[in-house]
């Protein structure tokens, strides 16, 4: 274990002179410009900051990989014969899960305009939940089977759990239904509020046409669609299994309330995309 | 596979018919009506961080803007590469009206290093004021007037350092001026802000500096003022013994000195938006509250409109190009 | 008289009192998740505090800071995790009075010694941070260079196991700074001017991206592997409001003093923090009850005595690291370094100016930290037990509502400008990656935040010093307070380097 703490250590001190010598390599392509109006001089120039940091930051590295390379030979001398290190089980789902969050935010930030903040988002959190889920039950029930070996048996709401989630096409129909939901939320709670807003509007009451009733009337809507959908839900026991039940309403519900806050409070300029009505 | 199946056709085919219901009614009542539409959000971009001193300004003016348009105004700060990052917004934006540009001085001095496209890509709205610069000292230097210290920075050249509140800004521009005009004698320094500035100057680490005037008041124990870098003498009653530059024995210096302010949008604005705008902007511009705030903070009237606007900003970048020039700062 | 009155009217409006109370709640939830630290709440909560006017937006924050600081207990005492480093040293009587059924009397302990120790440090805050600034007016560029430097030696001395990556990370937030515009001769510095001249990289790194990357995106990559570790269980029991009594507060005067000079003072020096105090205040408190007089029963044993010594300090760092935040811009710890980031961005700047000219926003700041510390006190008392449930929450739920929240909250930072927008929260997205390869790498990511937040005053103030002493680059060495600065600075890396190197004997000795 140590000796892979090391030369991951190795990795990171290598990694860090790289840094350091781009740096300084680019710290040498910037354009050494007199200050202007200035016949004073005297300015040590922009070169300096990155070139010093670059300086610091090699002479760290270099001082850094020397000490490591120190303590893993002197671990290699020690141990000659010592396991490789074992990789764990789970090693592979998570390095795929590490990719695919990495490159799920790329896409996410690529695809936010044209598809709009609340069905995109309300998506990546479902797949995330699922995801992350499925990881989580894994390890439930690894540590389960280890328990059940002493006699304990996997509770039944586990199970199904786990076998929910086990199925793409329960993925994919959940993210349907998630972004049917999210869309049917603001498209409700939007025209409401616009169309009371003109009404507003045309009876000349400032009341109804300001912006703070327009967001409370939103919210009210968009609130009530969404805790009807989640009470239909309950009632045709639609939330069977147990990821279900929490990943479609919790992406919905993030997604909601961050478009409220963030576009209806903050008039941040969040994208419609697709929703833009 | 997922719990009660007659359950769930029932609950997908009710979200369905919803969803469907949805889009149809929402897209049957899309309305095009004059312009502003009531529901739009006109932007105001400043392209610098809230609370400085041209934040202040435009804020003070949408307050009252807000009163003459039907629809919602907001403020978005913007900062960056001197006043180029959020210019640059501005220009990636429809030209629709409903984004405004804070534009000035800077998005002059930002257009000529280079850094935007900005002062060639907006047409005017309305110019708003200008800002006069004061050249002040801490209380303990020897030097009593703006003579006595030219005096002694030609008599001993680079030695008096003359500090601003950075490069990009106008009082940059001032301290590049003052200098050239008095043959490079100072040793031009650039502070982080007007704040800091003051606190240099006044803890005597930098020797002279150039402020806004608000700057100047505000401060409890007031820097020395030397010189308002302007025409006149300033209207704030604590600076109306400062002396003008023709006063203080330099008829001839003509320095570029102060900030000034206008409300732009980008080109191609339809004229009748634009028509819409200004009356907006005049009566805002003439409201008592706007008026007041200008005096109190000695801000000097510069009004004008539309194509008056577009001919002051180009005797500004006139008058700016070569200053920037003999800098070798002039990228266009 | 005036300032005060001006701040007083801004805070007890109903804004400021619902958006602190709204940063409290956050605040004591992500203090009571285990993983989640104050530093990270108040970063994904920085763009939300952007939009709000000064005393709502900051008190929230600052609410945030000392709910997480405290609510951070609630797991330590339960379940033996600290919330986040502040509660390291709770655990230890925490959980055994947990053991002996005393979880009520525990949680109550610790609520009530996070309140003292706040609202003991903030008095300190309120005295000191005006003396300080009154200093500042003698700092001119030499002088805040070497302060910067100050700061930076000592967070890269404690920080991670080893000084140089230490230092090395410190380098890297320095060059980070350094992107955009320079601020002489306003030429682009960045790679390949010609391509990215009109491109929002011309406007260099923004601080809310790193921020909300290094604490939020890189802490959802490296959570990941505890995914598939089985959640905690909680035996929930009744709570009940319990306290120390009166007598036994009186009794524990000693310690209660102590460990809020602990606090505040740790917490006063630039770069270090609660995880320091804790254990330095529970150490006292062992001291102090060793002798078993005055009716003190002796730390370790699980008692009150041991759970309120390094609540209290951790709570009393909230006011101290204000104190050089307010004063001088330089951070006490790392949670202060992104609360004076979201200073800056507020255009206010910390000195000696803003103690003469806007006393009413530091007036402002002390009246939201008592308010935030009051509703610490009042949230805790009533809800500990629902805030004891998200203990229970699984990390599934929680690391992709963090990623979302990172990567909005980096987008919303520039309200309308799209791609800005855009290229923030990719930066945001990258820097989460860089923290994350750091800190596999077993670098320190404290210095390199502290390098970007001090990489602009660092940068300015060594450039106009020489070039106000006409290009004397020995300039540093011949100003007096400007020596002291550079002394402190060898001082603290020295020091450190002694320490490693007699701990790194001491585990030696230990295994052969």
């Amino acid at each position: 274990m140590a000796q892979e703490r090391d030369r991951k250590s190795l990795w990171g001190a290598g990694g860090m002179i790289l840094v350091a010598s781009l740096l300084i390599f680019y710290a040498f392509t910037l354009e050494q410009r007199r200050m202007i109006g200035d016949e004073a001089g005297h300015d040590p120039g922009s070169r300096a900051l990155p070139l010093g940091s670059g300086l610091v930051m090699l002479i760290a590295g270099l001082y850094d990989l020397g000490k490591q390379r120190r303590t893993v030979q002197k671990f290699r001398t020690q141990q000659e014969k010592s396991p490789s290190p074992s990789a764990g089980q789970g090693t592979h789902s998570k390095r795929m899960l590490f990719w695919g969050t990495l490159f799920g935010s790329i896409l996410y930030l690529l695809l936010l305009e044209r598809v709009g903040f609340l069905i995109l988002t309300t998506l990546f959190l479902y797949l995330l939940f699922f995801f992350y889920g499925r990881e989580s039950v894994k390890g439930k029930r690894a540590e389960k089977r280890r328990g059940s070996e002493q006699g304990l048996s996997l509770k039944s709401d586990d199970r199904a759990a786990l076998e929910a989630s086990a199925t793409s096409v329960g993925m994919i129909t959940g993210g349907i239904l998630a972004c049917l939901l999210v869309a049917i939320c603001y498209g409700i709670g939007r025209i409401v509020s616009r169309e009371l807003f003109y009404y507003g509007r045309a009876v000349g009451s400032a009341v109804l046409a300001s912006r703070a009733v327009s967001t409370v009337v939103f919210l009210l809507c968009s609130a009530g669609v969404y805790g009807g959908a989640l009470f239909l839900g309950q009632k045709t026991s639609f939330w069977k299994s147990k990821t279900m039940k929490w990943s479609i309403p919790l992406s919905v519900g993030t997604a909601l309330v961050l478009f409220l806050v963030f576009r209806m409070v903050f008039r941040v300029a969040l994208p419609l995309g697709i929703l833009d009505l | 596979m997922l719990g009660n199946s007659r359950g769930v056709k029932i609950f997908f085919l009710g979200l369905s018919f919803l969803f469907v219901a949805t889009v149809l009614f929402a897209a049957g009542k899309k309305e095009e009506g004059r312009w502003p539409d009531p529901e739009k959000t006109i932007t105001m971009v400043v392209p610098f961080a809230a609370g400085g001193g041209t934040d202040l300004i435009f804020r003070a003016l949408v307050e009252e803007f807000k009163k003459q348009v039907p629809c919602n105004v907001v403020i978005s700060n913007i900062g960056g590469a001197g006043s180029a990052t959020g210019t640059n917004e501005v220009l990636r934006l429809p030209a629709d009206g409903y984004t405004l540009l804070a534009s000035g001085t800077h998005t002059v001095a930002a257009t000529l290093q280079g850094l935007t496209e900005g002062a060639f890509q907006i047409e005017g709205i309305i110019g708003l004021n200008w800002d006069p610069f004061i050249v002040a000292t801490q209380v303990n230097k020897p030097w009593k007037s703006f003579r006595e210290l030219v005096d002694a920075a030609k008599a001993k050249p680079k030695s008096i350092s003359l500090g601003n509140a950075g490069m990009g800004g106008a009082t940059g521009v001032a301290s590049i001026g003052i200098n050239q005009a008095f043959g490079g004698a100072f040793n031009v320094t650039p502070f982080g802000g007007g704040a800091d500035l003051l606190a240099a100057v006044l803890g005597g680490h930098c020797d002279v500096g150039i402020f806004s005037q608000t700057e100047v008041v505000a401060n409890r124990n007031m820097p020395r003022s030397l010189v308002v870098l302007y025409e006149k003498r300033s209207i704030i009653p604590e600076l109306s013994d400062v002396p003008t530059l023709p006063e203080a024995g330099f008829p001839n210096v003509k320095i570029p000195a102060g900030s000034y302010r206008s409300v732009s949008v980008k080109k191609g604005t339809p004229p009748e938006v634009k028509q819409v705008l200004a009356q907006a902007f005049k009566k805002a511009f003439e409201s008592p509250g706007f008026q007041e705030y200008m005096k109190k903070n000695g801000l000097i009237p510069a009004f004008t409109l539309l194509k008056d606007t577009d001919a002051y900003f180009e005797e500004l970048r006139q008058m700016y190009i070569p200053i920037l020039k003999e800098a070798g700062l002039l990228k266009r | 008289m005036d300032a005060f009155l001006i701040a007083l009217e801004q805070v007890l409006s109903l804004e400021t009192i619902l958006w602190i109370a709204i940063g409290e709640v956050l605040g004591i939830l992500i203090g009571a998740l285990p993983g989640l630290t104050a530093t990270m709440g108040i970063a994904l909560l920085l763009p939300l505090s952007f939009q709000l006017p000064f005393a709502p937006g900051f008190g929230m924050l600052l609410a945030v800071y000392c709910g997480a600081v405290s609510g951070a207990s609630i797991p330590a005492i339960l379940i033996g995790i600290p919330g986040n480093p502040n509660a390291l040293a709770t655990v230890y009587d925490g959980t055994l009075m947990t053991a002996k059924g005393k979880a009520s009397l525990a949680l109550g302990s610790a609520v009530l010694a996070s309140f003292i120790g706040g609202i003991l440090s903030l008095l300190a805050l309120v005295l000191f941070a005006p003396l300080v600034a009154q200093f500042t007016l003698m700092f001119g560029p030499a002088e805040k260079a070497a302060l910067a430097l100050v700061g930076l030696a000592i967070i890269a001395s404690i920080s991670g196991d080893e000084l140089a990556k230490g230092i090395a990370t410190g380098a890297m937030g320095l060059a980070i700074a350094s992107f955009g515009v320079d601020p002489f001769t306003n030429s682009l510095r960045i790679p390949f001017p010609e391509l990215f001249r009109e491109t929002p990289l011309s406007t260099g790194i923004g601080l809310i991206p790193v921020l909300i990357g290094l604490y939020g995106v890189s802490q959802v990559f490296d959570d990941l592997k505890r995914l598939s570790s089985p959640p905690s269980e909680v035996h929930l029991q009744q709570f009940t409001e319990t306290f120390p009594s009166l007598k036994k507060l009186r009794s524990m005067w000693r310690i209660i003093l102590e460990s809020t000079g602990v606090g505040t003072l740790i917490g006063a020096i630039p770069g270090t923090g609660a995880s320091i105090a804790v254990f330095i205040a529970y150490d006292r408190a062992k001291k102090i009850t060793a002798s078993g007089k005055h009716g003190l029963e002796p730390v370790g044993t699980g008692c009150v005595e041991g759970v309120f010594a390094p609540e209290v300090a951790n709570n009393a760092v909230t006011g101290g690291a204000l104190i050089p935040t307010l004063a001088l811009g330089i951070p006490g710890d790392s949670s202060t370094a992104v609360l004076l980031g979201a200073l800056l961005i507020k255009g206010v700047v910390p000195g000696y100016q803003l103690f003469q000219q806007k006393m009413h926003l530091v007036y402002a700041v002390f009246l939201t930290l008592f308010l935030a510390n009051l509703f610490m006190f009042l949230f805790q008392l009533k809800g500990i037990r629902w805030f004891a449930q998200v203990i229970r929450i699984p990390l599934s739920y929680l690391l992709p509502i963090v990623l979302i929240l990172s990567l909005i909250g980096a987008y919303a930072v520039s309200g309308q400008g799209f791609t800005t927008a855009v290229y923030d929260t990719a930066l945001c997205l990258a820097f989460g990656l860089i923290g994350y390869l750091l800190k596999k790498g077993g670098y320190p990511v404290a210095p390199l935040v502290l390098g970007v937040i001090l990489g602009g005053m660092l940068e300015e103030n060594f450039r106009r010093a020489i070039k106000l002493a006409q290009g004397n680059y020995f300039v540093f060495f011949t100003k007096p307070i400007a020596m002291v600065f550079i002394l402190l600075a060898v001082v603290s890396v020295v020091l450190s380097l002694i320490q490693k190197r007699r701990s790194a004997r001491l585990v030696k000795n230990s295994k052969f």
